[in-house]
């Protein structure tokens, strides 16, 4: 190779050699700032590690990471707290941990990669061997060699036994309001007992004087019958006469059966009071039953009658057909006294010169009664509409009204009886509420 | 382009004709880099098809034959300095089907602003493999020799056809059927 040739290619490997020197600067360059980002990636990573790690360590529900054999890959600190035992913890299977027929139901679902969509419930199993409510959610999640299934369970013991004191405090709060509203109607219902009691004793004072004036004539017939023989028979005769216009006796003929039916309607009168008083204020059995929703009305009309006789006719239009519902007797007629005595109040506040009227109709259709009470009251403001199911609230005066009573009638009818509940009402012309039952619980 | 394919034809001028050539084909063309060439650089393809025609005239060769031929002796010249992405491969048909979805992933991880040609392989019958080459560079020629070498390589006897060939050389889809 000539020198020419050399010195040519000494030239462009000089420049080449430039080219590498400036690339290898520009490479190095690009790899210190990638190493730079690789470390801050790395710091975020093991800092958000740490956060996910401080979470799952704290978070008061158990957590696992199973694989596809059903063995526990990964358990938070929580899982052996709830469990109560080491079973809980990585290498150990995770169905044993859960009762009966739910151990299927997560092995099932560990081999299988389910997912659930929404939390779902299962009973877990403590080392004695005691059952514990569980709720549980379970995630999928794909990696290289299959899948793993990610499992948070949470202990429903606390909430559960919050949650049957809440229905036990609600229960108490339901019977209190209905006793509170039976005190309320205290004096009516005395009343309302006392008008029959009065004239059955009246009777009953009727019949001891009846009694002695009929001992008296009965008396002077001994005597009488005894001297049949005796010669001055128009002497005996006319002292029998006597007697009788004494005892009054024709009076007491004329008397004496209506006496006695108007003693034994007064008595029926305090026995059925006395009897709807006792249906209305039983506590009743909380599991639902065959109600006589018709029943129900006439035994509530009964009780308040006192409450409505004064300002309101009370007028039922009840269907003969309509078919028994089911609930608890209580509850409706809980529903009942609050609809008449709010009726009552609406009527009474409108002050109008006649008489009110309260209209109870029931009817029926396929799958449901349907229940409606109308008031010729003073109807409900327009801005209390929305409020006036709240626990609380009530526009009547104090000491008129706990606040307590259509919330408890919601309550009742939506929650309870999964019914529905809707009022009509007009200021100055009335309020009707129109009540829906299903005839098959739900 | 990446400079190992100029660095290596310079390389083969330099063993095939002679240092001489080789210094006045870069003369010839009037390069921008002058001819100065790293591996690890990228360049125009365009100096390249200078080169070669530079190349074609010094030696009154067809720049298809010229081209062709550097194929094959660049296929030798990567499989000196790459041995490990070729000898994992048993056989020429598994090896030119791993180089879109192997080798050309392993260069854009080094080099990701690389233009490298799109690879399609397809066997319609066992020892028939159509091999489908789509570039910006005109380089259909390079293709076939790199697919001869590669023949060589892995001591089979094929035979390669074109089925569609482009004007341009920017496309082609060679049938390569193994001979018995």
């Amino acid at each position: 190779m000539d020198i020419q040739i050399l010195e040519s290619r000494i030239a462009r490997e000089k420049a080449a050699r430039i080219q590498a020197e400036s690339l290898l600067e520009q490479k190095s360059y690009e790899l210190y700032q990638t190493n730079k980002e690789l470390s801050q990636t790395a710091y975020n990573l093991q800092e958000q590690s740490q956060q996910i790690e401080t979470i799952l360590e704290h978070t008061i529900a158990a957590i696992f990471m199973v694989d596809q054999h059903g063995i526990i890959i990964r358990a938070n600190e929580h899982s052996r707290k709830l469990f109560g035992t080491e079973g809980a913890t990585t290498g150990h299977p995770l169905a044993p941990l859960f009762e009966g027929d739910h151990r299927a139901t997560v092995e099932y679902l560990t081999q299988k990669g389910g997912e659930s969509d929404e939390l779902f419930d299962l009973h877990g199993l403590k080392t004695d061997g005691t059952p514990f409510p569980i709720e549980a959610a379970v995630s999928k999640i794909e990696v290289a060699d299959g899948f793993k299934t990610v499992w948070i369970c949470r202990d429903l013991s606390s909430r559960m036994k919050a949650e049957k004191r809440r229905r036990k405090l609600e229960q108490e709060l339901s019977q209190a309001q209905k006793m509170e509203a039976l005190g309320t109607l205290a004096s009516g219902i005395a009343h309302e007992i006392n008008t029959p009691i009065q004239f059955v004793r009246d009777n009953i004072h009727f019949l001891q004087d009846s009694f002695e004036d009929l001992e008296s004539l009965i008396s002077e017939y001994r005597k009488a019958i005894n001297s049949l023989e005796a010669p001055n028979k128009a002497e005996i005769l006319e002292k029998l006469k006597d007697a009788e216009e004494d005892a009054d006796l024709q009076f007491l003929q004329e008397e004496l059966p209506s006496c006695g039916e108007q003693s034994l309607e007064g008595m029926e009168r305090i026995g059925t009071i006395v009897s709807a008083i006792k249906e209305f204020s039983h506590p009743g059995q909380s599991a639902t039953a065959d109600i006589d929703l018709n029943k129900a009305i006439e035994t509530t009309a009964t009780v308040t009658h006192n409450q409505w006789k004064y300002v309101a006719d009370l007028n039922l239009d009840l269907d003969p057909n309509l078919p028994h519902i089911k609930g608890n007797a209580g509850d409706i007629n809980q529903v009942m006294l609050n609809l008449i005595v709010n009726a009552a109040h609406a009527i009474e506040e409108q002050k109008q010169s006649s008489s009110g009227a309260i209209n109870i109709s029931t009817r029926s259709s396929a799958s449901a009664v349907h229940l409606e009470i109308t008031d010729t009251g003073c109807g409900i403001p327009e801005k209390y509409l929305e409020r006036i199911y709240d626990p609380f609230f009530t526009t009547k005066e104090v000491g008129k009204g706990t606040g307590q009573g259509l919330a408890i009638t919601y309550k009742i009818i939506t929650q309870r009886m999964g019914g529905s509940i809707e009022v009509e009402t007009e200021a100055g012309i009335g309020t009707c509420f129109k009540i829906t039952l299903p005839l098959h619980a739900q | 382009m990446k400079g190992i394919v100029f660095t290596e034809f310079l390389s083969m001028v330099d063993e095939v004709f002679s240092p001489l050539v080789t210094e006045e084909i870069i003369l010839a063309c009037d390069l921008k880099t002058g001819g100065a060439y790293t591996s690890v650089g990228t360049y125009d393809y365009k100096e390249l098809i200078a080169l070669v025609v530079a190349l074609s005239k010094r030696t009154e060769t067809p720049v298809p034959q010229l081209v062709k031929a550097f194929g094959e002796y660049l296929f030798f010249a990567l499989e000196k300095n790459f041995p490990e992405h070729i000898d994992t491969n048993q056989d020429i048909f598994s090896f030119l089907e791993s180089i879109e979805d192997y080798i050309h992933i392993e260069v854009k991880k080094l080099y990701p602003d690389a233009q490298l040609p799109t690879i399609a392989c397809e066997q319609p019958q066992d020892g028939t493999l159509l091999f489908d080459y789509k570039s910006r560079c005109p380089f259909a020629d390079l293709a076939e020799g790199l697919i001869t070498a590669c023949a060589e390589h892995f001591k089979i006897a094929v035979s390669i056809t074109r089925e569609k060939v482009c004007e341009t050389g920017t496309s082609a889809t060679f049938m390569i059927q193994k001979m018995a």
